[in-house]
């Protein structure tokens, strides 16, 4: 596990496509230039002028921003694999990443996927698959169905056996999209249509399922990386409790419920199902964790995961370099015993959304960003000023990670940060967050899934500085330091009111 | 210098005096502020007030500005200007009365024809913004008049995506 010699039995690839955009493409990028691998970046019409293109040795276009056109489009990113020469594609997280036909378009094109198999990813991305596979190991899954269904009729009829809450979940989900929780029957068919519509969308498959809707859980999930020679460990667990519309925003590790009898169990689980499904490369297997300290097989994800990086911070890993080696057809260089976590790391998601009104999306040009920094933080950050953050994606901005020798240290590490972290021009849930961090419940630990209800529910910020606030924008109005964007002002950027007005008062 | 503010709906008036080459004295209610201040970049101000340092972000156009201070947002305007740009503004504020998107968006599904009958609270409009669904209800009791847009549109707030002749309209209704 000695990182002296990067080297591996395999050739390392020399040069590779990433098939996705934003932070994550970037953070793939990094460690690709770390390892003296060329990278080639696929861009659509509305991220002409994104981060990733920027930070690429290669870029390719690819079409119209509709994310079809583009980022899911497999013709056209592999045509951009084959004319630039790239040997393997790495796909991020979301888009084509747990896709198997796309898997397998690479595989039938000779280009290495970095990541599981088609196989693998078929089985397991179809969550029911995934749930009989699991079940059959004796690993405990949540009461719901075991296949796809789109008859509305049979879905109403499970939901009643099931009995409400029912979740409907999408058959090739993650990240929340295409998951609904439906109360009564009433609603249950538009949430179904609905589910089942950003599911194809988000996925290009509207397959839907139901499960039993817990409540008060905790997400607790288990980082794998597997070879291709049989090799399989877990990266300690990741807590990801603390969800809006059943998207993470605040991750952790170690979890506050985990004790070492518990993660030995779950992290045993998790390799069992890896070696079930003839796991390879990085994935996650993501439980249910109950009140009395059960846990529940969720799902597998069989990509990178967006909040990989604080199981990077405390075991000092590069998953992504893991990712690259097994690729390429190495060993893992470490056994179990090898991964050891140091200190606490917190994880906040910074999305383009606006936390004061129900998280809505909150597209537009970033006017001025100012990025925290100090020891232990690290930002993993996709836009910068004057990006037009478009509305086409996803809104994640950037991923704000703050590492210390604590729980109660990295909390405090992450307010300062995040108070020093400015965005301006979309608004972004910062303020919510510094609240969540501050707040007592989170501070012990109380972390479930329904957090964010159950605590912040209609949160507003405490506005204690409006008269600083209202100073500065007098201030800026008289200062005569005007922006080039002032066109409609009366104030010009050659006389300053406080010399062309003569007298107070207007 | 008299300043009128709205700030989250409250109206703030300020007696502002300059004070100095980077110094002003405000007074809000009788209550004197003394602020110190430098322009480090056009949006970012150092400020003291009554002794208290504390930077502020600050960004917008004439009118509206959003200022940053320790991570919270102010959405300030320039009251006395707002009469002349609140056409529009307004009908976000109140209950909506028209079919339009509350952030820029993309069409995904209509639910209803021109003709068709709805009653308040019906949805007839999912639209989808960073792939995030949200289904627009009508406004009231009506009949629908025109379906504006196509699925797989880009749309923006103010637009209007489906006219709704409203049965409460009376004489009005064309």
């Amino acid at each position: 596990m000695k990182g002296q010699s990067h080297k591996g039995d395999q050739p390392m690839f020399k040069k590779v496509l990433v098939a996705n955009r934003g932070e994550i493409a970037l953070r793939v990028m990094r460690t690709c230039h770390e390892m003296g691998i060329a990278t080639v970046a696929v861009y659509s019409e509305a991220d002409r002028k994104a981060a990733h293109v920027l930070k690429a040795d290669q870029a390719v276009f690819l079409g119209e921003s509709e994310p079809a056109q583009s980022y899911l489009n497999i013709d056209k990113i592999i045509a951009a694999a084959k004319q630039t020469g790239a040997e393997a594609i790495h796909p991020g997280y979301g888009f084509l990443a747990e896709n198997p036909l796309f898997a397998e378009r690479c595989e039938q094109e000779a280009v290495v996927f970095i990541g599981p198999p088609s196989q693998v990813i078929r089985a397991l991305g179809d969550k029911t698959v995934a749930r009989r596979t699991v079940a059959g190991k004796g690993v405990p899954v949540i009461p719901g169905m075991d296949r796809p269904q789109s008859d509305p009729a049979i879905l109403a009829r499970e939901a009643a056996n099931i009995g409400y809450p029912v979740l409907i979940k999408a058959a090739a989900g993650g990240g929340g999209k295409g998951m609904r929780v439906v109360a009564s029957p009433e609603d249950f068919s538009e949430a179904c249509v609905s589910a089942s519509s950003e599911a194809k969308r988000a996925f290009s498959d509207g397959s839907i399922y139901l499960e039993k809707y817990l409540s008060r859980p905790r997400h607790v999930e288990f980082q794998i990386v597997a070879d291709m020679h049989g090799h399989v460990i877990h990266l300690l667990e990741r807590e990801c409790s603390i969800q809006r519309r059943h998207q993470k925003i605040i991750e952790e590790t170690p979890s506050p419920v985990m004790t070492p009898q518990l993660r030995q169990r779950m992290g045993a689980a998790a390799v069992a199902v890896a070696k079930a499904s003839g796991y390879m490369n990085a994935g996650t297997v993501e439980f249910l964790v109950d009140q009395q300290g059960g846990f529940y097989f969720l799902e597998v994800n069989t990509r990178l995961q967006v909040e990989h990086p604080i199981t990077e911070m405390v075991t000092g890993l590069d998953i992504v370099r893991i990712q690259l080696e097994v690729a390429a057809g190495n060993a893992l260089r470490l056994a179990q015993e090898d991964v050891r976590g140091r200190g606490h790391a917190i994880e906040c998601r910074i999305y383009a959304e606006d936390p004061e009104k129900g998280f809505y999306p909150s597209p537009g040009r970033i006017i001025y960003m100012q990025e925290p920094s100090g020891p232990g933080i690290r930002n993993d950050c996709g836009v910068y000023t004057g990006f037009q953050v478009p509305v086409e994606y996803d809104p994640i901005l950037s991923k704000l990670i703050a590492h210390a020798e604590d729980r109660e240290q990295a909390i405090s590490r992450m307010i300062q940060a995040l108070e020093d972290y400015i965005i301006l021009g979309v608004r972004t849930p910062v303020p919510f967050l510094i609240d969540v961090l501050k707040s007592e419940a989170f501070r012990k630990g109380d972390t479930f899934t329904d957090f964010i209800e159950a605590h912040f529910s209609g949160w507003k910020p405490n506005r204690c500085d409006e008269d600083a606030a209202c100073a500065a924008f007098i201030i800026d109005e008289l200062s005569g330091v005007k922006k080039a964007t002032a066109s409609s002002g009366t104030v010009s950027a050659e006389s300053s009111p406080w010399q062309t007005l003569g007298q107070w008062g207007r | 210098m008299q300043y009128r503010l709205k700030l989250d709906e409250k109206m703030i008036s300020f007696q502002a005096e300059k004070k100095g080459d980077h110094g002003i004295a405000l007074s809000r209610d009788g209550c004197l502020l003394d602020v110190q201040y430098s322009v480090i970049s056009s949006h970012h101000l150092n400020l003291v007030v009554n002794g208290s340092p504390v930077n502020a972000y600050i960004a917008g156009d004439g009118n509206v500005k959003t200022v940053i201070i320790r991570g919270v947002p102010y959405t300030i305007e320039d009251a006395d200007n707002l009469e002349t740009r609140a056409r529009g503004k307004k009908g976000l504020q109140a209950v909506p009365q028209d079919i339009t998107p509350p952030m820029p968006a993309v069409v995904v599904r209509i639910l209803v024809a021109a003709g068709d009958r709805v009653k308040q609270g019906d949805k007839v409009i999912v639209v989808s913004s960073m792939k995030m669904e949200t289904t627009l209800t009508a406004p009231s009791d009506g009949t629908v008049k025109a379906v504006n847009v196509a699925e797989g549109d880009k749309v923006m707030p103010g637009q209007i995506l489906i006219d709704i002749d409203r049965d409460d309209a009376g004489p009005t209704r064309e």
